[in-house]
């Protein structure tokens, strides 16, 4: 995209002032967005983002501008602004940017393939019942080129599909609408569609509609939980994996800083967070600072094993990236962020931990949720849940929201099922809304308050 | 007039020459610096500047979009070629009749000092939000968050029936997060502050987020059940701006809104008047909405009646009314949707002790999470973790965490018991603001004894 005797200089302006690092990010992006709804498609907008972020650390502080004026001229003006803010004493960096950019086909689709897909879910889903009145989908597909280059000499390319697909069933009676979700989605081109069972993840969208719009509401209080594995890894994304990474633990701004080598979960939790899954959708060959994909163990048998390091977090903590460096775009500077985050599986079967629980929750499909690191205190959505009654799954009852804090509830995880999930998800921090899976099998957690009704 | 000047020149030639008919751009520049600080230093400067293109074409009845940040000639007509093709998709019956009649006069969108204030106060700003806040008391244990900002954006609408106007607004703010700690506990407490340029007490700001930290320190849940509730200004705003898309159109067009066959009826009690007014001054107003429409004041609620949707034009003429001028697009990159500018609910007369009074038992939220997960706009239910204060015989009682409050929105307006005095702005949602407020009763999850259905409080 840009000859890198540009990107030298541009590194050798931003660092012109005493920095003793630079970076620069530069992005292209082509995205489709389809959305069907009424069984026709309702918007169609195609889009191209194209910017460029400079970055200069001193130290552990940092200087970042971005600009849509990828020019040489525009890449300059951004790094001239980025040495202005500091001064600190003269270094030299001495470098030669090389690197082996990476290829990729970038293949796209056709309209006539995405209304293929948009046409099967909406079938899928008005077809699994007639109280289903509504199905909005929307089709995303992007290919996003990145060019990466440091004052260490590295430069790194990466060429990145990805493609999602949001369906939200509605169903109506009694006055009353209910929405059902599901979104696949992967690091891939539309041919993903061919291979993914989409119908079958119309039908739990299209069921949880069904299901919660004739179920009653959920109890209030602190009650066992059986979390399972449809988006269930939600609960370690929030109790735990933001608690993770240095973007908090640097600060002292997480409960679990300074905890490595200590037991922080029971000894059934063994997590990891990977980005060397291909074709997942928090895959990452690379990472938005140009390092490898990696696969990180995070907690082994309840002890904590390591962190999400980007170089920043690095720098203040001592600990070694892990490749953990992303941004939603150019118009942010990178953070340590998850990638596939997930609980190893366990021996027990779903059925085997819901016979353990005499009155209590069975959470079938969770959704979104939040923490705040510094205090550990997280919540997250149930999306579809049943009554747990001597052993036995009992009727379902509306989704309510769980909450709890971290440190806490991964010590009453008492047992961790045979069936792990990876699910898609988009996460949002302070480097901007990234793709990561969340994933986890079947969990029995002990106690954990219910924010239910009756 | 400014650097939109060739690629809309360029989008609307092009158009002609292609014989398209209706053909709108929509564009903005922002341009931005952002400040943190943390344990006495800056810890991290940005500045931005970015700007882009979305177009709009209508063919065949249908709507196409596209958008583009490279703005040379060649990226300008391809993506007129990608609008086009786009509103191929299907065939439809939008009309466009774009509307290019007079617009307020809307003052002060950017302070007059905008462009004096130098990059030394910014800094200092956020400095001092950080050093207030941690000094503010000796629990307080970390700051995690210290963050100065501020853009001026630039909003261009243009299209092919000859209209071209434009404004620009300033928009300044702070935030602070107070981390306290004692016996073990931890709690946060954060603050907001939003002006037109840096006019507001930074040192007010972090005191204000230590103090939240600290009184909810030692705070326990309290049995679960249902409890009379007040909730706080920011709080009760919070709710609002959520669940203003079941006001919108859009939403009852698309059989997204319990709302849709509501329209004279009431559905909040009598005290309840909600306004829309993008003209007011507040820091949502404009001139115009993001397809041209002028700007007016609209009650939306009547003292608990429902009078209006808020329409753009598209929905307008799908349900033969008139646009409210409540066009909206998220960013260039986003299609035409419909949403509130200065939303308000009118306040009352109480204060907000005179709530906690009136509350006798209950409790009063201070704090509520997991908003965009736990609050569902279609249904209207809720369900949040939250906290805040124990009220006892109508005084503030002890700090309550661990609880999550659980309601519908629409039974929420319904159940307003009385309305503060005491407006205040949605963190992060700058037009939509409501006083504190009595809710009759809420559904609260809270201590291990799980409550039998219908029981009462018990404190």
């Amino acid at each position: 995209m840009i000859d890198p005797t540009v990107l030298e200089q541009v590194l050798r302006r931003a660092a012109s002032r005493g920095a003793d690092f630079a970076d620069v990010f530069i992005e292209d992006r082509a995205t489709t967005t389809l959305r069907f709804l009424s069984k026709k498609v309702e918007e169609a907008t195609t889009g191209r983002d194209y910017g460029a972020g400079v970055r200069a650390c001193y130290g552990d502080r940092s200087v970042y501008a971005y600009t849509n004026d990828v020019s040489p001229q525009g890449l300059l003006e951004a790094a001239e602004a980025v040495s202005r803010a500091y001064s600190a004493p003269q270094k030299t960096l001495n470098f030669t940017l090389a690197g082996q950019p990476r290829g990729g086909s970038g293949a796209s689709g056709d309209v006539a393939q995405r209304l293929e897909v948009l046409r099967r879910a909406d079938a899928a889903a008005r077809a699994y019942d007639p109280a289903v009145t509504q199905v909005d989908i929307t089709l995303v597909d992007s290919l996003q080129r990145v060019l990466i280059a440091n004052s260490e000499g590295l430069l790194m390319s990466d060429v990145r599909p990805r493609t999602r697909c949001r369906i939200m069933a509605i169903a109506e009676g009694n006055g009353e609408k209910y929405a059902g979700f599901s979104g696949p989605g992967a690091s891939d081109d539309l041919g993903y569609w061919q291979v993914v069972n989409l119908e079958e993840q119309a039908r739990s969208a299209a069921r949880t509609a069904v299901t919660m719009l004739r179920a009653g509401y959920a109890p209030a209080g602190k009650l066992p939980v059986v979390i399972g594995s449809d988006f269930g890894g939600v609960i370690f994304h929030e109790a735990c994996g933001h608690l993770l990474e240095t973007t908090s633990v640097a600060k002292g701004a997480s409960v679990l800083a300074g905890k490595l080598g200590e037991r922080i979960a029971s000894e059934v939790v063994t997590a990891l967070d990977d980005g060397t899954i291909g074709g997942s959708w928090g895959y990452l060959a690379v990472d938005d600072e140009g390092r490898p994909g990696q696969r990180t163990v995070l907690i082994e048998n309840g002890i904590l094993q390591s962190y999400m390091v980007d170089r920043l977090g690095g720098q203040k903590t001592g600990y070694v990236p892990t490749g953990s460096a992303r941004r939603q775009s150019y118009r942010y500077p990178p953070t340590s962020r998850m990638r596939n985050t997930y609980i190893a599986p366990g021996t027990a079967t779903p059925e085997e931990l819901i016979s353990k629980v005499s009155f209590g929750l069975y959470a079938k499909k969770l959704g979104g949720g939040s923490v705040l690191p510094g205090t550990g205190d997280f919540n997250f959505k149930v999306e579809e849940a049943y009554l747990i009654k001597g052993g036995q799954l009992a009727e379902p009852v509306r989704g309510a929201s769980l909450i709890g804090n971290g440190p806490e509830v991964l010590q009453k995880i008492v047992a961790v099922g045979n069936d792990l999930q990876l699910t898609p998800g988009m996460c949002g921090s302070l480097s901007g809304m990234v793709p990561v899976t969340v994933g986890q099998p079947s969990l029995l957690v002990s106690e954990i308050t219910v924010g239910g009704r009756q | 007039m400014n650097r939109f000047d060739h690629p809309i020149g360029t989008v609307l030639k092009a158009a002609k020459s292609k014989r398209l008919k209706h053909v709108e751009v929509f564009a903005t520049s922002d341009k931005g610096l952002t400040v943190r600080a943390f344990q006495g230093q800056v810890e991290s400067f940005q500045f931005s500047e970015s700007s882009g293109i979305g177009v709009r074409v209508l063919r065949q009845g249908t709507w196409g979009y596209a958008h583009t940040e490279r703005l040379d000639s060649d990226a300008c007509r391809e993506v007129l070629e990608a609008a086009s093709a786009n509103a191929q998709l299907r065939s439809g019956h939008d009309q466009w009749e774009p509307s290019d009649g007079p617009v307020p006069e809307v003052k002060g969108l950017v302070a007059p000092n905008f462009d004096q204030v130098p990059s030394d106060a910014k800094v200092q700003a956020a400095l001092e939000l950080e050093q207030v806040a941690r000094a503010a008391d000796g629990r307080i244990i970390n700051v995690p968050y210290a963050e100065y900002g501020d853009h001026l954006r630039l909003v261009r609408i243009a299209n092919s029936h000859g209209l071209d106007r434009f404004y620009q607004a300033s928009i300044a703010y702070a935030f602070v997060m107070a981390l306290a700690a004692q016996d073990g506990d931890r709690k946060g407490g954060s603050q907001f502050a939003c002006s037109r340029s840096l006019d507001f007490d930074v040192s007010a700001i972090a005191k204000d987020a230590a103090a939240r930290a600290t009184s909810l320190l030692g705070a326990r849940p309290v049995p679960s059940g249902r409890y009379r509730v007040v909730l706080e200004n920011r709080i009760a705003a919070t709710l609002l701006a959520t669940f203003s898309s079941m006001f919108s159109a859009k939403a009852v067009q698309e059989g997204q809104s319990r709302l849709a066959d509501k329209l004279g009826s009431i559905i909040a009690a009598p005290g309840v008047t909600i306004q829309d007014d993008a003209t007011s001054g507040g820091l949502a107003s404009r001139p115009f909405d993001d397809e041209g429409v002028a700007s007016r004041p609209l009650t939306v609620v009547e003292s608990g009646t429902l009078r209006t949707f808020l329409h753009n034009l598209t929905t307008a003429r799908r349900a033969g009314a008139t646009s409210t001028g409540h066009g909206a697009r998220a960013s260039y990159s986003s299609p035409l949707s419909v949403a509130p500018s200065n939303f308000i609910l009118l306040p009352g007369q109480p204060t907000p002790e005179q709530l906690a009074a009136a509350a006798g038992h209950g409790l009063l939220i201070t704090d509520v999470e997991g908003v965009h997960s736990g609050a569902d706009r279609i249904s209207g239910d809720f369900s949040l973790g939250a906290k805040g204060f124990a009220v006892l015989n109508g005084q503030i009682a002890h700090p309550v965490h661990s609880i999550v409050i659980s309601g519908n929105f629409l039974d929420l307006l319904q159940g307003v018991e009385a309305i503060g005095n005491d407006p205040n702005p949605a963190p992060f949602d700058l037009g939509v603001t409501c006083p504190s407020l009595l809710v009759r009763e809420l559904a609260v999850a809270g201590g291990s004894q799980r409550a039998a259905p219908g029981m009462g409080m018990a404190m």
